[in-house]
């Protein structure tokens, strides 16, 4: 009996409160008939319930309501808590489509972007060159004829530094009877290791329609006599409104020897300037695949000089990326920066290095794409006008 | 007003009320407000707590009813939010303590709430009850207080809990083996 005592009380509670299934129930029922210590305390299990339900509540004041009703709704309209009207509830079918939506939103507006980014975008001043686009301009045949002319060249990359850090650059090179020449910003600029993420701005390239780019092939010696590519604000030529950036132009780099113009490659080299453009640190952040390549690279990095950096009419320090390519051509090695310095340099040197109308800055998409074109590799193998 | 009709009624008010009519959500403040008041009072035996605990309950519900699924009771989803916000209240160990709303005015604050006159027969076995009540963790009161003042089922105790039904009776089985040992004078002899 004791035993089955210990097997029935625990189910006494649920008993009295008729949540015992049927089978459990008669055994329970059956256990009471024989048991005067379950039954005794199934009464005062009962019992419990019988007082905690006969004592009187309180019983509210007559104008509780109104006075709750008050509290009730100074709390839904006090700070923080606002009515939220007019929501509906959200569907399961919505709830379980949000995360798709979001996600084609995202999806969509960072296509669009890129888009964007990537449209030629002109704002022509008087002799300005501003924005354009990158690799637009570089997949462009007119370039290759600026370049194989020798013309008008600013150079520079994917910003990350002082400038580019402020995610407003703009570029203005201004050169002073360089035709109409066109800029781009080129916000598709790829990074160093080729990803959208890496550059978000990529300065701008020259980029003529095929007709001016003949006419300014005509005044390619005009062009390559003039004076490097000086970085001015745009606001102050066009009336352009905004902060001023020039991307650092590369002004000098010194002729590579030729024991070390052994192999062909491009490096991709971090590159820090003082605020007079000299060469404060480089470092390699993309291999050519050749230690000895890299080796040559940051050597001649280091004893290059590039036009001061001036954002807001000030000359600034600054960090950016700047592609560098070595070369080892049939008749003579050369060292050059991927984006071809400027014109006035070209006949101070026996290596050569390659001319042509270019962006102020550039990015590396740009570096590969001029790197795997044929035009690219016919113009390699030709000295320019200017260096002719 | 039979049970069919009364949840279509409260829907109608719920639909008013998502359209942006207060008056709306004030008739069905008016209809529950007692019935939540029981058991925000059930569980904290407290008058002032549980006046908060209701108020704290109609905002909670305003807010959050364009997510009423419109299947089950009003009252039933009200009560829940009840329970929980006790439950959190009676586990915390202390009172709610609001903000002092700066519309309020010290007079409508001082209302009393309660008949301050109950019988005296009736006075004492309340506050043994409460006295009682107040020895039990807050696990066990809550459910004790919901099955045998609301009497809610297992199930319903489980889900407005979160609690497996199996938990539901063993909490159940012990804060009823306190209270007898507590209440003994109140209950028949053994």
């Amino acid at each position: 009996m004791r035993r089955a005592c210990d097997a029935i009380r625990p189910l006494l509670g649920a008993f009295a409160d008729k949540e015992l299934d049927p089978d459990r129930t008669r055994q329970v029922q059956q256990h009471l008939e024989t048991c005067a210590d379950c039954r005794r305390e199934l009464d005062q299990i009962e019992g419990l319930g019988r007082i905690v339900r006969g004592v009187q509540r309180p019983r509210l004041v007559d104008d509780y309501w109104d006075w709750q009703r008050d509290r009730v709704w100074r709390g839904i309209l006090s700070e923080g808590r606002r009515p939220l009207l007019n929501r509906r509830p959200m569907q399961a079918w919505t709830r379980l489509l949000m995360p798709v939506i979001s996600a084609a939103v995202l999806l969509i507006a960072v296509v669009a972007g890129w888009h964007l980014l990537s449209e030629k975008s002109f704002m022509t001043g008087r002799g300005m060159v501003v924005e354009r686009i990158v690799s637009q301009g570089r997949e462009s045949p007119s370039v290759a004829a600026h370049e194989e002319r020798g013309q008008v060249a600013a150079a520079k990359p994917v910003g990350t530094g002082a400038a580019a850090s402020e995610g407003q650059v703009e570029l203005a090179a201004t050169r002073p009877g360089a035709a109409k020449a066109e800029a781009g910003y080129g916000g598709k600029g790829l990074g160093a290791a080729g990803t959208p993420s890496r550059a978000k701005l990529s300065l701008a390239e020259n980029r003529a329609s095929p007709a001016r780019s003949a006419a300014a092939g005509e005044r390619s010696d005009e062009l390559a006599s003039l004076p490097p590519a000086t970085a001015q604000p745009v606001a102050a030529a066009s009336g352009a409104r905004g902060r001023i950036v020039s991307g650092p132009v590369l002004l000098e780099t010194p002729p590579l020897a030729d024991k070390d113009a052994l192999d062909t490659g491009t490096v991709l080299l971090g590159v820090k300037t003082d605020t007079g453009g000299r060469v404060l640190s480089v470092a390699v952040h993309r291999s050519s695949g050749s230690a000895k390549v890299d080796s040559v690279a940051v050597r001649q990095m280091r004893r290059s000089r590039f036009q001061a950096t001036v954002r807001n009419n000030r000359s600034v320090s600054a960090s950016f990326e700047y592609p560098f390519r070595v070369q080892k051509t049939q008749t003579r090695q050369s060292v050059q920066p991927a984006t071809p310095s400027q014109p006035t340099k070209l006949n101070h040197t026996d290596k050569s290095v390659k001319q042509g109308d270019q962006p102020a800055v550039k990015s590396q998409d740009t570096v590969n794409k001029q790197d795997d074109s044929p035009d690219s590799g016919q113009q390699q193998g030709k000295p320019t006008r200017a260096s002719r | 007003m039979s049970e069919p009709e009364a949840r279509a009624s409260d829907v109608q008010l719920i639909h008013r009320v998502r359209s942006g009519d207060n008056d709306a959500f004030d008739e069905l403040m008016k209809r529950y407000a007692a019935s939540v008041y029981k058991v925000t009072y059930s569980l904290t035996r407290n008058h002032a707590d549980a006046d908060d605990l209701s108020q704290e309950t109609f905002i909670r519900a305003y807010r959050a009813i364009a997510r009423f699924d419109e299947r089950y009771q009003f009252y039933t989803w009200l009560r829940r939010i009840a329970v929980n916000l006790c439950f959190n209240h009676l586990k915390r160990g202390k009172k709610f303590r609001f903000v002092p709303l700066p519309e309020s005015d010290g007079e409508a604050e001082s209302v009393d709430i309660a008949d301050p006159n109950p019988s005296a027969a009736d006075s004492g076995l309340r506050r043994d009850l409460d006295a009682a009540l107040a020895h039990l963790p807050p696990d066990q009161r809550a459910v004790f207080v919901l099955r045998v003042d609301e009497e809610m089922s297992y199930d319903e105790i489980s889900k407005a809990l979160n609690i497996p039904v199996g938990t539901v009776m063993s909490r159940l089985n012990r804060a009823r083996e306190k209270l007898r040992g507590l209440l003994q004078e109140y209950l028949p002899a053994t």
